[in-house]
C-alpha cells in the first residue's frame, strides 16, 4: 500500500482526478474544526481512501502530562473519521502552558520512557485505538540518554502495546547529524510491530564546519533515504508507506509517481522472497 | 536535570530574547557537546519563529500588506513575546493579535490596523465553522409566516463591530490594483458581517440597522421579535431587502 499526505494545495485536484494511491493522510490538527471546504474534501475522498491520521501537536514526552483538550478534540475527529491508523510523534512540544508547535527532542531514558507509556496508553484508552508513534529528526542530542531511539521505541511498544511509524528519513538525517547507525536502528526494531513507514526529503544546511540535515519535508526523497527504505521494506514487507512532503509542494502527478516509487520497491521484494 | 527542567529550560532558550544566551546556559549542560552545540539549538529557534510567522500570515494577510514584509516579521516576533501559543493546534494563534495590535504604539500611525486584524480572525473562524443547510423558503410564504418563522444566524457568521472602516479596507485588499481611495480612515462606527456562503467567506458593509437586526438572531429568535429589537435600537431604521439577501445567501439558517 502506498499513500500521500493531503494537503490544502491538491485539494481541488484530488477532488477532480482522486490520485491512485491506497490512502491518504491528514494532519489531525488540520481537522479540529467543525465544517467547511476542507471537511468537504475529506468526507468526499473519505469514501474511496483509507485514512492515516497523524497527530502533530499533542507532546506525548510533555513532562506536564498530555492536554486534555486537545486528546478530547483528538478523540472527537477519530470518532468521525474511522482512520486506519493513527499516530504521533516521540517528541514534546508544549510545557509549562506554552506550546512551541514543533517536533522536540528529549534524553531516552528510563524516566522519559515511564512518562511516554503512560501517555500512549492513555491515549489508547481514550481512542480505543492503537496508536503508531514515530521516530523524530533531531538536531541537538542529550548527555543523558541511556538508550537509542530505536531501543526507546521498541521498549515503548513492548510496554504499552503501541506499534511504530518508521519515518526512513528521519533514521538517515540523525544518521548524518548525530552518526546513529541507521541499519543499526532498523536493526533494533526488527522484531517490533511497524504499522506505516514514511518517506521524505530532507533539506542541508550549513552550520560553522559541519553540514546538518533539516527536516524540511520540501524535496525529493534522496538516494540514501531510498536505500533505507530498500532495507525496511526488506525487514517489514508489506507494510504501507506514505510519501510526506510539506512545503514546496510539487504538482499532484509528481507527488503520486514519487510515492508510486516506493510501491514498486515493496511489491519487488516481495515477489523475489516468494 | 529532571524532564520537567529540561524541557522548561529548552521552551525558555526557544523564546528568550536578549538574554537568549543565559537562557542557554541553563540548558547547555544537558546537551550532547560539539562545538555547534549552540548553532544546532538555533535550528530550533529559527524553526519555532518561521512556523509563527506562517500562521500569522495564513491568518491575517491584509495587515501583512498593510505593514510590510518587515514590520510584519517583527510584530509576530513581538506578539508571540506577549502572547504565548498555548495550543498544540496552531490554528489558535493569532486569537490575540487584535488585542495586542491596540496596545502597541509602533502600531499606531495605522489606527485601524487592530479592526482590519478582528475581522481577519472573524474571517479565519468562519472558513473552520459549521456547515448549515439553507433555508428553503416555500414561494407561498407570506410576511406574517417570515415573521414568525425562527431563524439564528449560519454558525460561521461573526458580527464585528468597530471604530474604523476595517470592511472596506479588507475588501480593497481582495482585488488589485489595492487602493484605499474613497475609504474614510477617520474613526467613527463600522459594522460589518463575515460568514460563509457554501464555501466562500464573505465580508460584507452593515448598516447601524442591520446591525441591530441581526445581533439578536445570534440567539435563536423570530424575525418579528428582532424587528422589535432593532426598531427600539435604531428608530429611523429602514427595512430593506435585506431579510431575504440574508436568507438566499445563507446568513440566516432555521434554528435547530
Amino acid at each position: 500500500m502506498i499513500g500521500i499526505g493531503l494537503r490544502h494545495a491538491h485539494f481541488a485536484d484530488a477532488l477532480i482526478a482522486p490520485p491512485a494511491v491506497d490512502f491518504l493522510e491528514i494532519h489531525a490538527e488540520n481537522f479540529f474544526s467543525d465544517g467547511g471546504y476542507d471537511w468537504h474534501v475529506l468526507d468526499s475522498l473519505r469514501r474511496d481512501y483509507a485514512l492515516s491520521c497523524h497527530g502533530v501537536g499533542l507532546s506525548l514526552a510533555s513532562a506536564d502530562g498530555l492536554c486534555a483538550t486537545h486528546l478530547d478534540q483528538l478523540a472527537r475527529l477519530v470518532a468521525r473519521i474511522e482512520p486506519r491508523w493513527v499516530s504521533e510523534h516521540l517528541c514534546w512540544g508544549s510545557i509549562g502552558g506554552h506550546a512551541y508547535n514543533d517536533l522536540l527532542p528529549f534524553p531516552f531514558t528510563e524516566e522519559a520512557l515511564a512518562l511516554v507509556v503512560r501517555h500512549v496508553d492513555q491515549v489508547q484508552t481514550r481512542l480505543r485505538h492503537t496508536i503508531l508513534v514515530e521516530n523524530v529528526s533531531r538536531y541537538v542530542s542529550f548527555t543523558d540518554s541511556s538508550m537509542s531511539e530505536a531501543v526507546f521505541l521498541r521498549e515503548l511498544c513492548r510496554r504499552s502495546g503501541c506499534a511504530v511509524l518508521l519515518d526512513v528519513n528521519n533514521l538517515y538525517v540523525n544518521q548524518v547529524n548525530h552518526g546513529v547507525d541507521a541499519l543499526t536502528e532498523l536493526a533494533a526494531l526488527a522484531n517490533v510491530p511497524v504499522g506505516e513507514i514514511h518517506i521524505a526529503g530532507y533539506t542541508e544546511r550549513t552550520i560553522g564546519d559541519e553540514t546538518l540535515l533539516i527536516d524540511t519535508h520540501a524535496a525529493p526523497v534522496s538516494a540514501p533515504v531510498w536505500e533505507l527504505y530498500r532495507a525496511a521494506a526488506r525487514l517489514f514487507p508489506g507494510t504501507p508507506a506514505l510519501l510526506e512532503w510539506d512545503n514546496q509542494l510539487p504538482s499532484l502527478d509528481v507527488l503520486v509517481a514519487e510515492a508510486a516509487k516506493a510501491g514498486r520497491i515493496d511489491c519487488a521484494l516481495t515477489a523475489h522472497k516468494i | 536535570m529532571t524532564l520537567q527542567a529540561l524541557e522548561a529550560n529548552f521552551g525558555a532558550s526557544l523564546t528568550a530574547r536578549r538574554n537568549w544566551r543565559a537562557a542557554f546556559a541553563a540548558l547547555q549542560p544537558a546537551l550532547a557537546g560539539g562545538v555547534n552545540c549552540q548553532a544546532r539549538f538555533e535550528v530550533y529557534r529559527d524553526n519555532v519563529r518561521a512556523v509563527w510567522r506562517s500562521a500569522m500570515d495564513n491568518v491575517f494577510p491584509v495587515v501583512h500588506q498593510l505593514v510590510g514584509d518587515d514590520f510584519f516579521s517583527g510584530l509576530c516576533h513581538e506578539y508571540a513575546a506577549a502572547h504565548p501559543s498555548a495550543s498544540g493546534d496552531l490554528n489558535q494563534f493569532g486569537a490575540h493579535f487584535p488585542e495586542f495590535l491596540r496596545g502597541f504604539s509602533p502600531a499606531q500611525e495605522l489606527p485601524y490596523l487592530p479592526d482590519v486584524a478582528t475581522l481577519e480572525w472573524a474571517v479565519q473562524r468562519a472558513y473552520y465553522a459549521a456547515d448549515a443547510a439553507p433555508v428553503r423558503l416555500v414561494a407561498a410564504s407570506g410576511v406574517t409566516t417570515l415573521a414568525m418563522m425562527l431563524f439564528r444566524l449560519h454558525p460561521s457568521a461573526c458580527l464585528v463591530v468597530g471604530d474604523y472602516a476595517a470592511a472596506p479596507i479588507w475588501l480593497a485588499h481582495q482585488r488589485l490594483p489595492i487602493s484605499l481611495n474613497g475609504i474614510d480612515l477617520t474613526a467613527g462606527q463600522h459594522h460589518a458581517l463575515v460568514w460563509r456562503h457554501g464555501f466562500k467567506t464573505r465580508v460584507v458593509v452593515l448598516t447601524a440597522g442591520s446591525f441591530a437586526l441581526l445581533q439578536p438572531l445570534g440567539a435563536a429568535q423570530t424575525i418579528g421579535e428582532s424587528l422589535a429589537t432593532a426598531l427600539a435600537a435604531v428608530p429611523n431604521f429602514v427595512l430593506a431587502d435585506e431579510i431575504s439577501e440574508w436568507l438566499a445567501d445563507g446568513v440566516l439558517v432555521a434554528a435547530a
